[in-house]
């Protein structure tokens, strides 16, 4: 699975790519923060929500990998499973920074 | 402030005590040394006259024993000689003068003596001495007087007489010898005198060193005293003051916080009013509303380069602003702004170009976004202010050390120009606030502050040169790393299929045709450039061969055709290929430029599309030029729909809105259930596409709703999109009652096919439309 699938990114209208991923900077960060916090409050409920969101963006953007994770997250939150969530909210942070500048790249 | 004064009025305190201590004993010692040397003095003086005085008893006494010696010899002579002349039977009145001579001698001695008697001493022997001296010197008168015969009698009684004077002069020795003892007793007074006094400034500059001792000892108390105060008082004041520093620090970190957050909740209804006043461009206007609308719009995108300006402006100035360092390739990081402003450059028709020195490495390491948004401004910028002509960027290596370089960007326009008087201030915040700019809602005057803070953070200046009348230069410099970084195909150098290619550049504006040079060379190209027609036209007619042929559409004189025309007198198009480098507006006629040239090459040039160019006539792409084959119908036009679009993601909104809008339909956009219903009571939908997941509403509960309320004949489609790719979504979806299902990512073909199945075929049954979802 790659960072970004560029096949998808590709499909999209070119000219809302740079507003697309200025938006996807913009907004993740957030996202990521509510993910974190919804996982150090153990609310498995709004860290669902939370994931979900961000994967939906991830999608979109063909940031498979971070959308991966996402829905891993998601159905942790869903099925009240917090094992393993610390290590794939950190792997998912440091594939933000990585998945925008490809995105950027673009 | 307060603790400002407070610390300055401690100062002085401190400061005033301390002059204080050390006058007070300046001020004793001075009394005391003073008061010792006058004791010195005096002592010194009372040592001298002590002195004097013995030398004067001494010199007394010696006088004083030699008179007593002369006295002693004049009463022995006179004695002796009364003797002899009392004893002689032979004495005469002969021998008288001598005895009268001697008397005289007595007489005078003994005034002598009187003279010099010891004042007070011994008055009573000095009457005794003067009697005696008295008979003794009447002795002579009485022998004149008496007869030979008792002359032996009166010289008895002299004998006598001078025996007594002796003793008496016996007696005067003692007291001679009491004036010595008297010199003495003066010495060793005066010594005493001395001792005492020496004694006495001893014990007074002992008293001195104590006085010292105890007022330095004050002093260093008092001093430890105020240190002490003071320090406690300057940990008092530093506590506020860190207090102080603590709040003011939350209070930046506050108002950063909040212009993000601003800037975030801001940014967020504006994507949204942008939006909306593009859908409703895309809806019949009149002219004067589709003008508001275009207004509307561009305030808008102004609005949010304002707020995004200020976001970047705030991050900066609370130092929250990081640089990446990462491989960036710098000629696709130009390449990118020119795409990027090249509409708003052919708007005045003018040329953008670009040369980057060949000796700098393809990736550089930086920040690809951050050294994009300075060439935006910059370049941005040039094109605002210039009327007519060209902006060309320009970069340089400045200097190179191991691989790193320092880079000089020059940013050159043929605009109006800058008075002298601004170049300084323009870079300044805000600076534009009186501009004409700002005025037409152009700018917000934060952009070249921004740069300028951002090509510092690069270890680099920014500065600019203007002429008036012809023209500014904006100059900046970085310092960067080279780096590796991933080659895209155009990148690498030496194309075989270019190696060796003779390649004619026809192109007067330099900037374009140094890069088309550069970029031509790189990949093995042989080039000949000519900045005319008429030069080119000459090296053809010299029988000069070349394979292909770059020409510039705005060579001077309307000449491009001309060329054009003369090449294709001589060669057909496979012969000799002619690419024509022209704006999106290219005046020449389309059917004439066909004839004569293989291919356009939209400027502005970069090199990733003169490489397409240079391999489509090469041939070897040639399969890349049939995917420009003609539209198909766009569906909207094939199957009109109006569409509600329910999505709470900002991303997925634009997404999808986008590529409806590309299949031309208009799109209302809701963010949750809730409105979703309350916009299809206002009006009805054909169709919507509903996200499964949303605040307020979801999804599901929304279409179960509308299945339920709304009367039949204004029931939409409604397809679900949803980042779920799991069964039990679907089966959720269909079983609340929705008609399809398209997985996230939105892609363009879902899209269509879904839009296709729902409403191509309305009279389908719902069993049969569940049964084509399983694919």
């Amino acid at each position: 699975m790659q960072v970004l699938a560029t096949e998808t990114v590709k499909q999209l209208p070119a000219a809302i790519l740079p507003r697309l991923v200025k938006l996807f900077s913009t907004t993740s960060p957030e996202l990521l923060e509510n993910i974190q916090q919804a996982a150090t409050d153990n609310n498995l409920r709004a860290l669902a929500e939370a994931a979900h969101k961000l994967k939906g963006s991830c999608l979109s953007l063909g940031a498979e990998q971070m959308a991966d994770i996402c829905k891993d997250l998601q159905e942790k939150g869903e099925a009240n499973d917090a094992t393993d969530i610390h290590t794939k909210i950190r792997e998912l942070k440091q594939l933000y920074p990585i998945t925008l500048s490809a995105l950027q790249a673009l | 402030m307060r603790i400002f004064s407070n610390l300055r009025l401690l100062q002085l305190i401190d400061s005033a005590l301390l002059l204080m201590l050390l006058s007070v004993i300046a001020m004793l010692l001075w009394f005391s040394l003073n008061n010792l040397s006058l004791r010195a003095q005096q002592n010194q003086h009372e040592a001298t006259l002590a002195m004097q005085k013995t030398y004067i008893a001494v010199q007394q006494q010696m006088k004083l024993e030699e008179l007593l010696d002369k006295q002693r010899q004049a009463f022995d002579a006179l004695d002796d000689e009364f003797f002899r002349f009392a004893r002689n039977p032979n004495s005469d009145r002969s021998n008288l003068p001598l005895i009268h001579e001697l008397s005289d001698n007595l007489k005078q001695r003994s005034q002598d003596l009187l003279q010099e008697w010891p004042e007070k001493a011994e008055l009573q022997l000095k009457v005794q001495f003067e009697e005696f001296t008295g008979v003794m010197t009447s002795l002579i008168d009485e022998l004149e007087s008496l007869s030979p015969g008792h002359w032996q009698q009166l010289a008895r009684d002299a004998h006598d007489t001078a025996r007594h004077a002796q003793s008496l002069v016996e007696k005067l020795a003692t007291i001679d010898d009491q004036v010595g003892f008297q010199v003495m007793t003066m010495i060793q007074h005066s010594i005493e005198n001395n001792t005492a006094n020496t004694y006495q400034l001893s014990s007074q500059l002992q008293m001195i060193k104590y006085q010292a001792l105890v007022s330095t000892i004050f002093i260093i108390a008092g001093l430890l005293g105020s240190r002490f105060y003071f320090s406690s008082h300057f940990k008092q004041l530093i506590q506020t003051a860190r207090a102080a520093q603590a709040l003011a620090e939350e209070a930046v970190k506050t108002k950063t916080r909040f212009l993000a957050t601003m800037s975030h909740e801001i940014r967020t209804p504006m994507n949204g009013v942008i939006g909306m006043t593009r859908l409703l461009m895309n809806t019949p206007l009149s002219k004067k509303q589709s003008e508001f609308v275009e207004s509307i719009h561009l305030s808008g995108e102004h609005l949010l380069t304002v707020i995004n300006d200020v976001l970047d402006f705030s991050k900066i100035e609370a130092g929250k602003l990081d640089l990446k360092h990462e491989p960036l390739e710098l000629r696709a990081c130009i390449e990118d702004v020119f795409n990027l402003l090249s509409s708003k450059a052919l708007e005045k028709n003018l040329d953008l170009a670009y040369a980057v020195d060949p000796s700098i490495s393809l990736f550089i390491e930086g920040d690809v976004a951050r050294l994009r948004q300075i060439l935006t401004n910059l370049i941005g910028n040039a094109i605002k202010f210039t009327e007519q002509g060209e902006v060309s960027v320009l970069v340089k290596p400045l200097e190179i050390i191991d691989q790193c370089y320092q880079l000089k960007f020059e940013i050159i326009d043929t605009g109006y120009g800058i008075p002298a008087d601004r170049l300084e201030s323009i870079f300044e915040s805000f600076s534009q606030a009186d501009n004409v700019l700002t005025q037409k809602g152009e700018g917000t005057g934060l952009g070249l502050s921004i740069s300028r803070r951002l090509v510092e953070m690069m270890q680099g200046r920014i500065w600019a040169e203007s002429t008036l009348g012809s023209g500014s230069c904006f100059h900046f410099t970085i310092k960067a790393q080279q780096a590796q970084g991933k080659l895209k195909p155009f990148l690498y150098p030496d194309i075989p299929e270019i190696i060796g290619k003779r390649i004619l550049i026809v192109e007067n504006n330099p900037a374009n045709y140094q890069a088309l040079q550069d970029f031509c060379s790189g990949w093995g190209a042989i080039t000949q450039a000519c900045s005319s027609s008429s030069e080119a036209i000459s090296l053809l007619a010299a029988d000069q061969q070349y394979d292909i042929g770059l020409v510039d559409s705005r060579l001077p004189n309307e000449s491009a055709l001309e060329f054009g025309r003369y090449v294709r007198s001589r060669y057909s198009l496979q012969e000799f290929p002619l690419i024509l480098i022209a704006p999106p507006n290219d005046p020449h006629p389309k059917e004439i430029v066909r004839e004569l040239f293989n291919l356009y090459l939209t400027k502005p040039i970069t090199r990733s599309r003169l490489f397409d160019s240079l391999m489509t006539v090469l041939g070897e792409l040639y399969l890349l030029t049939t995917r420009l084959e003609q539209p198909r119908l766009k569906l909207a036009e094939r199957l009109p729909l109006s569409i509600l679009l329910a999505e709470d993601n900002p991303i997925n909104q634009i997404v999808a809105s986008s590529i409806l809008d590309e299949m031309s339909y208009q799109v209302e956009v809701v963010e949750n259930g809730r409105e979703a219903i309350e916009a299809l009571r206002k009006k009805p939908f054909d169709v919507i596409f509903m996200d499964m997941q949303m605040p307020e509403v979801d999804g599901l509960t929304a279409t179960r709703i509308i299945r339920k309320e709304l009367p039949a004949d204004r029931q939409p489609v409604i397809i679900a999109m949803t980042a779920n790719a799991m069964e039990s979504d679907k089966d959720a979806c269909l079983a609340a009652g929705m008609n399809d299902y398209i997985s996230k990512p939105i892609l363009p073909e879902a899209i269509e096919a879904a839009l296709e199945r729902c409403c191509l075929v309305p009279a389908q049954n719902n069993k049969d439309k569940y049964a084509s979802l399983s694919h």
